[in-house]
């Protein structure tokens, strides 16, 4: 009899987290649309500051600006996105194995620095034998702006002054549901890939010095670089969590139609058992 | 003026956090640097940043808008116009 009711319990216990889970897909999907209409709406910028920068740097045909220099990389920060919370699947852990497989790779011609971003990739930094040169954690998702803007400032200050040599930029790009793509991406220095076919036929008019010019974008560039891959990290964190909470809601679901199978089961034996009794005892008196 | 300038450009005013504008033209204003600019169709091409002002441009079937911007970054070529705006948007919604 005891275990029938213990049964009763395991159910009534695996209800209640799936329960949770359902509730957290919730949050997830509604998380996730909104950080979804965020990426979309910028994408347009997105596509376009790459091909600006690299067209305006080639009519300018100079590469003078400290952000386009490239060195021998001797001293190299990655900066590593991750969430701040778990239960996304392999979310964070695929983008951490991958994060040490590049650390591991850089480290043999490099001094290495990290940023970490999101209170998992602080965990993981804290493990690592490199220094930590800043960490941004706790409720991330609020504070993309000022994150950027404090790591643009480190940044630009660091690579101006020749202290690093690049700057990569590791996290979880936003794909598809299914599944977010890892990205490093080289933040610094900026490189003008030639391949693209000059401008016009006229030779463009520069209203200010082409190096203002460059200069104010590739201020904005930076920011905006590094705003864009938190959101799109977090665009992916909830359709990871999303996908992780729909699984473990159906996996739930399926232990419990298990275990009712199983109660059932049970409760037929004893009534059967029951039943048995009594018949024996009625054959016996007779 | 180039020969094959036609009588509108595409115009693209794009911010950070969205597209703002994407509108055939046939003139468009701009807060340079030192002072408004005019463009109209068949300008030569031309880089430059803006300063904070308005951008005022009309439609092909005749609509005045404009959009206030902080600054910005404007590159002119023969049939299009790609201004990268810096605006006073702090929505995150």
């Amino acid at each position: 009899m005891s275990t029938i009711i213990d049964l009763r319990r395991r159910i009534q216990s695996v209800r209640n987290s799936q329960q949770v889970t359902q509730a957290m897909k919730t949050v997830a999907t509604s998380r996730y649309r909104r950080a979804q209409r965020q990426v979309v709406a910028r994408r347009p910028f997105w596509h376009t500051l790459p091909e600006l920068v690299i067209s305006l740097t080639q009519e300018m045909s100079l590469e003078e600006h400290p952000y386009l220099q490239v060195r021998p990389e001797k001293k190299v920060v990655a900066v590593i996105i991750t969430s701040d919370k778990g239960l996304c699947g392999a979310f964070n852990s695929n983008l951490l194995t991958t994060a040490a497989s590049f650390l591991n790779e850089k480290r043999k011609n490099s001094q290495l620095a990290i940023i970490p971003i999101g209170k998992k990739a602080v965990n993981f930094a804290r493990n690592l034998p490199w220094p930590v040169a800043a960490s941004y954690s706790d409720g991330v998702e609020k504070k993309i702006t000022a994150i950027s803007r404090s790591l643009n400032r480190y940044l630009d200050y660091e690579f101006t002054r020749q202290n690093v040599d690049a700057v990569y930029l590791l996290y979880n790009e936003f794909r598809s549901i299914a599944a977010p793509r890892i990205t490093i991406s080289r933040l610094l220095p900026v490189t003008a890939d030639s391949s693209g076919q000059p401008g016009g036929q006229l030779e463009p008019l520069w209203e200010q010095r082409a190096s203002t010019i460059i200069n104010y974008l590739l201020k904005f560039y930076l920011q905006a670089q590094v705003e864009h891959s938190l959101l799109e990290s977090q665009a992916a964190e909830q359709a990871a969590r999303m996908m992780a909470m729909e699984n473990a809601s159906r996996n739930a679901e399926e232990l419990i139609s298990d275990l009712v199978l199983l109660l059932n089961k049970m409760r037929q034996a004893a009534i059967t058992k029951e039943l048995l009794e009594i018949q024996t005892t009625v054959e016996a008196l007779r | 003026m180039s020969p094959e300038s036609s009588i509108c450009f595409e115009l693209k005013v794009i911010s950070p956090t969205r597209l703002l504008t994407e509108a055939k033209v046939t003139e468009v204003q701009v807060p340079g640097l030192d002072g408004y600019l005019g463009i109209w169709p068949g300008h030569r091409p031309l880089n430059t940043c803006l300063s904070r002002g308005e951008i005022t441009f009309k439609t092909t079937d005749n609509r005045e808008e404009r959009i206030t911007i902080k600054g910005g970054l404007m590159k002119v070529e023969a049939t299009k116009i790609l201004i990268m705006a810096d605006l006073d948007e702090h929505d995150r919604s």
